[in-house]
């Protein structure tokens, strides 16, 4: 994280195993550097006291600075949810991811930026300050777990929990150039959480490598299979409307680590409309007082809107399918692999002036490619890791998604793992310290 | 023809989305105790519309529910997708 600070949770448990750091010292320049990147960044919209007094090796986050999106429940404190700095709520209790990670020995540093009511593929808010991108504060930050992306590229902490229902995870990962990965619907906790799309929300991890991930997901999921064989992977690009800069940088990449090329068409359109009516459904049910007193923002208004115009049997009808579409994609895109390669990003990163609200150089078409191939994945249930692959020729990341089966987490990792190793090296990605 | 009926019509391009404004999302909205001005009417039927196309594109039918069993089909829709999540596990 700094010279100081190794880059990966693994180099952090090793120095203070074998004492080359001191408890003190890892808490203090793990402050420091929470701190100076929360002014830098304005990423932060709740600081927390954090203790830390020594190594404990039986846990496996002991001494790990974590913070996450200010979607969770903390001890005596409601989330803000992007709308405020959250409030003191005498009794809460914690969001059960949150109480998981403290009990494996992560400290929690604080909750994080996010986009008004996870509602949104940006960053952008209305009522707090929008958090800057450690890559080049003109460009975009993704939403709507924009905090914990920024939190970790410019190297605040390891690791941070988000939350994915179109998206908010792995776009605000691409934006930064960090990896984000969606869980398998179900497979993670909600306890705690606040919900804004009951069938399609899910937590999910961001994270500078791999490895880092895992160490998360290993502590949330003691459950999955996570010893993983040889794998396959096959790769969707035919019909995808993608840049050609984009193009030339990922199919290289897919072609690399992937076996042969499968033919989705039929399969992404139908889940990924059928996303939206779920959204849109469940918005309008879950935001409707606010609508209606009109305090919700403006994408949670205008998605919201639209959802309590949407006949309850269409929703009912898009619930009742998502089993035999998901058999029906299974078939299809793992017919031969473990793990399918798919686009993620359609077009270069885009500047904030192109893609938040009121900007004179705002293009709606830039918006909506940030999430153009994310939805199908959360109506389908299935994990998703998002990664940087290559970059373009102004040196900016540029991501692609690994999809697997569900609760197959562990091959997405191992496969992200070879694919870390070839193009990152075996730190994974570096913090950008400054800015 | 009833909500329901028109509800189907729309999505399978049978009814125009002025008449389905008219006889299902102005009163669910205001139902719900949303008041729409002209312009923002306006734009909420251009969402509408699009979604509807793009449902109607891929073959998304919707079919009337027995009356009463709507609730237990959103039961019955969500288990059957975690037992088909589960099956992977």
């Amino acid at each position: 994280m700094s010279p100081q600070l190794p880059n990966t949770i693994e180099g952090l448990r090793a120095a203070l195993a074998s004492g080359k750091s001191s408890a003190q010292e890892v808490l203090r320049l793990q402050a420091d550097r929470f701190a100076s990147g929360a002014q830098r960044t304005l990423s932060v919209t709740h600081d927390l006291t954090v203790q830390y007094t020594s190594f404990d090796a039986d846990k496996p986050l002991s001494g790990v600075a974590l913070a996450h999106k200010d979607i969770f429940n903390l001890q005596d404190r409601a989330p803000g949810l992007g709308r405020n700095h959250g409030s003191f709520a005498s009794g809460l209790a914690s969001a059960a991811v949150i109480e998981c990670l403290s009990q494996a020995g992560a400290l929690n540093f604080g909750a994080l930026a996010m986009a008004e009511d996870a509602c949104a593929a940006t960053g952008q808010t209305a009522r707090l300050p929008t958090p800057l991108n450690p890559l080049d504060p003109a460009l975009a930050v993704g939403g709507s777990s924009s905090g914990s992306a920024v939190a970790v590229a410019s190297g605040m902490v390891y690791a941070s929990l988000g939350t994915d229902t179109a998206g908010s995870v792995r776009i605000p990962a691409m934006t930064c150039g960090v990896m984000g990965l969606k869980t398998t619907h179900g497979l993670l906790d909600r306890r705690g959480m606040t919900l804004l799309s009951p069938s399609l929300d899910s937590v999910g991890v961001l994270a500078r490598s791999v490895q880092d991930l895992e160490a998360v997901m290993r502590v949330l999921a003691p459950g999955l299979r996570w010893s993983v064989g040889r794998l396959r992977a096959d790769y969707w690009l035919e019909g995808a409307e993608l840049t050609a800069e984009v193009f030339e940088v990922i199919e290289p990449v897919m072609r690399r680590f992937g076996q042969s090329a499968v033919d989705l068409s039929g399969h992404e359109p139908r889940a990924s409309v059928l996303q939206q009516l779920l959204m849109a459904y469940e918005v309008g049910q879950s935001q409707r007082e606010r609508i209606v007193q009109k305090i919700a923002c403006q994408q949670v208004a205008s998605l919201g809107t639209l959802g309590l115009t949407i006949a309850k049997q269409w929703w009912v009808e898009a619930l009742r399918q998502r089993a035999a579409h998901l058999d029906a994609f299974v078939d299809v895109a793992f017919a031969d692999a473990d793990v399918l390669m798919a686009p993620l990003q359609v077009d270069l990163l885009p500047q904030a002036s192109e893609v938040y609200l009121g900007q004179a150089s705002f293009k709606a078409a830039k918006l909506l490619g940030l999430h153009r191939y994310c939805g199908w994945v959360n109506y389908l249930g299935l994990p998703s890791l998002a990664m940087p692959v290559g970059l373009d020729k102004r040196g900016l990341p540029i991501s692609i998604q690994l999809v697997g089966k569900p609760f197959c987490e562990p091959e997405l990792l191992a496969l992200g793992a070879q694919i870390q190793r070839e193009i990152h090296g075996e730190q994974g990605i570096m913090p950008v310290l400054s800015t | 023809m009833t909500i329901s009926n028109s509800q189907i019509a729309f999505l399978r391009g049978e009814l125009d989305a002025e008449q389905y404004w008219l006889e299902c999302a102005q009163p669910q909205l205001e139902s719900a105790g949303v008041f729409l001005g002209q312009d923002q009417q306006a734009r909420i039927l251009k969402q509408l519309t699009r979604l509807a196309t793009s449902l109607r594109e891929v073959g998304f039918v919707a079919n009337d529910p027995a009356h009463g069993l709507e609730h237990q089909g959103v039961e019955a829709a969500n288990q059957l997708f975690d037992a088909c999540l589960a099956k992977y596990r």
